[in-house]
């Protein structure tokens, strides 16, 4: 079965990287956004706010994930494979993490990019191997949490437009609730009680405290937890999406 | 190798967007190995629907038994209405990837290799499937469908849109899988096409299946139309079998004078169209064919008229 995960792995990252300029949203959006608000969105003010902005906007950005995965997934519809798959039936786990493999890692190496930019050019503190170390705990498990998110929704719809359309809701309402772009504590209060409930709020949280200037040379406490939290969101998602997918059932991807 | 008994299937009201559609109410068929059945129907009649049910690769309400032998080797093979490729990907890796897919193995470089050579595929193999044409994208998708050498093959309308070339390798395949031993099932809109690929013909229309039998066997029935004219006169004769005795015999039944030397003689051998249009309960089964709703449609109208004004001609009156 890895076989066939990794077949629908190929042919995923071949879509992708034959059509790069499709990934202008991964890249070039959170970099304009940074670039043009920088950390006047956060509502921070002190000297890592630049790089709290650029990795927030990464964060954000990231779950463009959400909307590649239904790419990869809605592809089958449009091209009619759909019907080879559901003959062959394989197991559900093993052609969901092919599918949404190539875009998991494309997703990771967006927010691993801005990372960089952001401790080599704008002052964030995410400096020692330890603080690293957990930033990449974070970013792999909020990687993660964008294509089950991705998966667990293509599950739930059936027509492409409406997929898209929904792709762009979670990415604003996320990356806002969750405090990706402005800072939690900066929300109105019912944002930040609503927030806790996206893996934004996780993965900012974890970062936040890797980048506050009260933070020592490890706090792997707060890392954990945000980590659990992402965890127990991936994998109940990603549950969710084995256990509903049904390769037989009809999906619209041009209309 | 694949029976199909008492096979019923209707839409849900999701699906349909209003109440549900019962499409098959009661499909049976026998599917045996060198065997290569067509099934005939109009459009709407449940072709596609009684193949997606038999693969068990449709969503909806399903009753009756489909049963596969123990000597079916593989998933089986179906080859789908719409060619099945990835766009973006070159012939080569669509063909690695339905390999990789249809075995569970990542090494299918023998399996490739041998649809290369079948398919004839060689010049079109690092070609990216958006760019190939209609006909080598049916073969392509034909190839991918059948990689796995399946012994139950299913095709659902695969003479559509084929050039002439394409559509002779077609029906080289088609006759050479069966000299294989492969069980072969062909859905068409048209008589000619199940006539050209098939052996046996099974008709769907209502949602109930028909089987008709070795098409040659009806075919040989019906005998051959010979069309007669003299100095005086035009007659068109049923001659069976097709032999000069017969034709002859015909001739003179038909009060045509033996001392009057033909003029022109045209033989036309028997078709399925014929044979399905002299059966009451089975015209609807070509009737939508002979519509001309079809990318052919005008030479299928022109086909439908023609036989329909056969009785005035049998009479002189279109001479």
């Amino acid at each position: 079965m890895i076989a066939i995960s990794r077949s629908f792995a190929m042919t995923e990252y071949r879509a992708l990287l034959r059509s790069p300029i499709s990934m202008v949203f991964f890249f070039g959006l959170p970099a304009i956004m940074s670039a043009i608000l920088g950390p006047s969105v956060t509502g921070l003010s002190d000297e890592a706010a630049s790089g709290r902005a650029t990795v927030g906007f990464a964060v954000m950005f990231a779950f463009m994930s959400v909307n590649y995965v239904g790419r990869a997934m809605f592809r089958e519809y449009h091209n009619h494979t759909w019907r080879r798959t559901a003959i062959v039936d394989p197991p559900r786990w093993s052609y969901l993490l092919g599918k949404c493999f190539a875009v998991f890692t494309i997703s990771l190496g967006q927010l691993c990019v801005f990372a960089v930019v952001a401790v080599a050019l704008l002052d964030l503190r995410i400096n020692t191997p330890s603080k690293i170390l957990q930033m990449l705990v974070i970013f792999v498990l909020h990687a993660a949490t964008g294509v089950a998110v991705g998966a667990a929704m293509f599950t739930l719809v059936r027509r492409a437009e409406a997929f898209f359309s929904l792709t762009y809701l979670v990415l604003i309402a996320f990356g806002a609730l969750g405090g990706a772009i402005v800072a939690t504590d900066e929300l109105p209060g019912w944002s930040g009680a609503m927030g806790v409930a996206t893996p934004h709020f996780w993965s900012m949280r974890a970062l936040d405290e890797l980048n506050s200037p009260a933070a020592g040379g490890s706090t792997w406490s707060t890392t954990l937890v945000s980590g659990a939290a992402l965890l127990g969101i991936a994998v109940v998602l990603f549950g969710f999406a084995a256990w509903k997918l049904d390769y037989r059932i009809l999906k619209h991807a041009d209309d | 190798m694949l029976t199909v008994s008492d096979l019923r299937f209707s839409y849900p009201a999701r699906d349909t967007g209003g109440d549900p559609v019962v499409v098959l109410s009661g499909a049976n068929l026998q599917l045996r190995a060198g065997l290569a059945i067509g099934l005939l129907g109009p459009n709407g009649s449940g072709k596609s629907t009684m193949l997606g049910a038999i693969t068990n690769s449709i969503s909806g309400d399903q009753t009756g038994t489909i049963g596969i032998g123990d000597e079916a080797v593989g998933p089986i093979g179906f080859a789908t209405q719409n060619p099945a490729l990835y766009h973006h990907l070159s012939v080569r890796e669509n063909l690695e990837h339905a390999a990789r897919l249809a075995t569970g193995r990542w090494r299918v470089g023998n399996l490739v290799e041998t649809a290369v050579d079948e398919y004839q595929l060689a010049p079109i193999l690092p070609v990216t499937a958006r760019h190939l044409s209609g006909g080598q994208t049916r073969i392509a998708h034909l190839a991918c469908s059948f990689i796995h050498q399946p012994t139950i093959r299913l095709l659902d309308e695969p003479t559509t849109a084929l050039d002439f070339e394409t559509r002779q390798l077609l029906v080289e395949l088609v006759h050479g899988w069966r000299r294989d031993g492969k069980a072969i099932l062909v859905t068409a809109h048209y008589p000619e096409d199940i006539e050209e690929l098939c052996s046996e013909l099974v008709v769907l229309v209502d949602g109930r299946t028909r089987a008709l039998g070795s098409i040659q066997d009806h075919l040989a029935s019906l005998g051959t139309t010979a069309s007669v004219t003299t100095a005086s006169a035009q007659r068109d004769l049923a001659v069976s079998p097709p032999t000069l005795n017969a034709l002859a015999h015909a001739a003179r039944s038909a009060g045509l004078a033996s001392d009057e030397p033909v003029r022109e003689l045209r033989m036309s051998p028997p078709t399925l169209r014929e044979v399905l249009r002299r059966d009451p309960t089975l015209r609807s089964a070509v009737a939508d064919a002979e519509s001309g709703a079809s990318a052919d449609g005008h030479l299928e109208l022109a086909t439908a008229i023609d036989l329909d004004e056969r009785p005035d001609r049998s009479d002189g009156a279109l001479t």
